[in-house]
C-alpha cells in the first residue's frame, strides 16, 4: 500500500483513509505548499463534479416498454431485423436434381467423397497452420505473470531460472534504464521473464512468441491507444499490467504499483521488435489441436 | 445533482409488496418498486449517470435501455436498501461491458494539449444537456479510460463511498482509490487551466 502523501490526498479529500494515513497526510500538508496547493485544486475539481446538474433524456426518448423488456437483448442477434428483410424464402420449384443411381454406386460415391473431403481438409488444415507464422493467437496469461513476478525470490511452479548468455534472445535487455538492472532469467515453455529490479522497486518484462488477441483479452483491464501503440492496460494483485506487441513477440510488463503505469509503458516502447523465426513443424506443434498431438492420441 | 443516500421511499403502487411491516414506532422502509415506478421515478437518475459516463446521447440511451432490461430481471431478486446505488451500479456496469465489447475500436489517449480537448466536442442537442457546465469538464471525462471513468462518476457524481464503489464494480477497494486518484489526477492536467483562473462554470 502507498504512502505517498499526494497518492493518497485524493483518498484524503473523500475521507476515506485510515487514521494513520490520514495522519500522515496531515503532516505532509503542515509542511508542503504545493500539497496543500494539490488539494485545493482537488477540492475544486470534485465541486466541479458534485455541481453537475442532473440530465433530461432527449425527446422522444422512451424507457423500454414492459412487453419488449422481456426481451432479453443480450441474446438478441444484432443482425436480426437485417436477416428478417432480406431472408428469402427458399422456393420450392427450385429444388436440385436427384442423380439417378442405384444404391451401391450411390454409397461408393458417398464414401469417396468423403475420403477426399478428409484428406483435402488435412492439407488445408497444414497449409493454413504454414500461413499462419507470426499470427499465432495469444492471450497472456496475466494473472499468473501477475503472480509469478509477486512471487520474486521463489518462483512458481514451471518457471525455471535460465543463464540469458546462453539464450542469445534479444528481448532479454541487460537493463531498462535508471538503475534497473536485470536481476534474473526465468523460463517456462515458451514465455520468457526478465525481472528487473533496483533495489527498492521491481519490474518484470514476460515475452511469448505470436499475436496478441485483443478481443480474448481479459475483462479486467483495457485495450487503448497510447501514441499510437495499441495496449491492454489492467491492475492485479496491485501491479500495473500493460501487454503490448513487439514484432512477433507479445510482450507482458509487470510493474510495482509505486512505480506506474507510466513505467510499464515506457518499458514496453524501449523493447525490440523481433521477428520470430520457427521451422515448419515448430509451427505445426505450436498450433491449436495440432495434428502431431492428434496423431499422438 | 446533489450527492445521494437512499433514505427511505414508500410506495404509494398498490402493485409494490411491502418487504417489512410498517408501523408507527418503527422507520418508514424501502419497499421494492414495480419496474413502471423504477421508469417513472428513476429514469432521468440513471440517464444522468450513463451520459456523465458516455458523453453522448445516442450512447446514454443505449445504456440506460439496457439497464432498465437488467432492472427487470434484478428486481426479483433485489433487496431494498439503496436503490440509487443499485441502480447505479447496473447503469455502470452496463457502460463497462459495452465499452468492453468496443475494444475493436480503440480510444483516444489522453490529449496533451487540454485545448484539444473539445475536439470531437457533443453535438448541439448534448451542448444543451451541458448548458450551465463548464463544457471542457464533460468532453475531459470522456477522454479517460471507462475503469477510471467508471470510478469517478460513482464517486463524484453519484456520491458512492469507496466500499460501495468497490462493490458495484467488484473491484478491491485500493483499485477503486488507485482509479479516482489516476481518473482525477488526469482530468486535473485537463482542466487546471480553468481551475487556475478561478471559472467554474456552474458548479454550484
Amino acid at each position: 500500500m502507498t504512502t505517498d502523501p499526494s497518492e493518497l490526498l485524493n483518498a484524503y479529500l473523500d475521507d476515506e483513509l485510515s487514521d494513520d494515513e490520514r495522519s500522515v497526510v496531515d503532516a505532509a500538508l503542515a509542511d508542503s505548499a504545493s500539497l496543500r496547493d494539490e488539494l485545493a485544486e482537488l477540492k475544486q475539481l470534485t465541486r466541479l463534479l458534485g455541481g453537475l446538474p442532473e440530465v433530461a433524456p432527449r425527446a422522444g426518448f422512451e424507457p423500454t416498454a414492459a412487453a419488449e423488456a422481456d426481451r432479453d437483448l443480450d441474446d438478441v442477434d444484432e443482425f436480426a431485423d437485417e436477416e428478417t428483410d432480406d431472408r428469402v424464402e427458399p422456393d420450392p420449384t427450385r429444388v436440385a436434381p436427384v442423380i439417378s443411381l442405384d444404391d451401391k454406386r450411390r454409397s461408393r460415391v458417398r464414401r469417396l467423397g468423403t475420403a477426399v473431403a478428409a484428406v483435402a481438409a488435412v492439407w488445408l488444415l497444414v497449409l493454413s497452420i504454414g500461413f499462419q507464422v507470426g499470427e499465432l493467437p495469444v492471450v497472456p496469461d496475466v494473472d499468473q505473470f501477475a503472480a509469478q513476478h509477486a512471487s520474486a525470490e521463489a518462483p512458481m511452479d514451471g518457471f525455471e531460472p535460465m543463464d540469458p548468455d546462453e539464450m542469445k534472445d534479444p528481448m532479454i535487455l541487460p537493463d531498462i534504464g535508471g538503475d534497473m538492472e536485470r536481476q534474473a532469467v526465468l523460463r517456462r515453455g515458451e514465455v520468457t521473464q526478465v525481472r528487473y529490479s533496483d533495489g527498492v522497486h521491481a519490474l518484470s518484462v514476460f515475452h511469448q512468441p505470436g499475436d496478441v488477441d485483443w478481443d480474448g483479452m481479459p475483462d479486467m483491464g483495457s485495450v487503448s491507444m497510447v501514441d499510437d501503440t495499441m495496449v491492454w492496460q489492467g491492475e492485479l494483485g496491485g501491479s500495473d499490467v500493460l501487454v503490448a506487441q513487439r514484432g512477433d513477440v507479445v510482450v507482458t510488463i509487470v510493474a510495482d504499483d509505486d512505480m506506474g503505469a507510466e513505467m510499464a509503458m515506457a518499458t514496453a516502447k524501449m523493447m525490440p521488435e523481433v521477428e520470430v523465426e520457427q521451422s515448419f513443424w515448430d509451427r505445426v506443434g505450436a498450433a491449436p489441436g495440432n495434428l502431431l498431438d492428434r496423431a499422438a492420441g | 445533482m446533489h450527492h445521494v443516500r437512499t433514505i427511505a421511499v414508500v410506495s404509494d403502487s398498490p402493485e409494490a409488496h411491502v418487504d417489512a411491516t410498517i408501523d408507527a414506532e418503527r422507520p418508514v422502509v424501502e419497499v421494492v418498486p414495480t419496474w413502471e415506478e423504477v421508469a417513472r421515478d428513476h429514469t432521468q437518475f440513471m440517464y444522468t449517470v450513463a451520459y456523465r459516463l458516455c458523453g453522448r446521447h445516442e450512447e446514454a440511451e443505449d445504456v440506460v435501455q439496457t439497464a432498465l432490461v437488467r432492472v427487470r430481471r434484478g428486481l426479483e431478486t433485489y433487496q431494498p436498501g439503496n436503490l440509487r446505488g443499485w441502480l447505479s451500479r447496473i447503469t455502470t456496469n452496463v457502460f463497462l461491458d459495452e465499452a468492453r465489447k468496443r475494444k475493436r475500436r480503440p480510444e483516444q489517449a489522453l490529449p496533451e494539449d487540454p485545448e484539444r480537448v473539445l475536439e470531437g466536442a457533443p453535438g448541439a442537442d448534448d451542448a444543451l444537456a451541458a448548458a450551465g457546465l463548464p463544457d471542457y469538464l464533460q468532453a475531459a471525462i470522456a477522454t479517460l479510460k471507462p475503469d477510471y471513468r467508471a470510478a469517478l462518476v460513482l464517486c463524484d457524481v453519484v456520491g458512492m463511498t469507496y466500499p460501495e464503489i468497490s462493490e458495484a464494480l467488484d473491484v478491491p477497494v485500493g483499485t477503486v482509490r488507485s482509479r479516482i486518484h489516476r481518473g482525477r489526477s488526469a482530468l486535473r492536467e485537463l482542466v487546471r487551466p480553468h481551475l487556475d483562473d478561478g471559472s467554474d462554470g456552474g458548479a454550484r
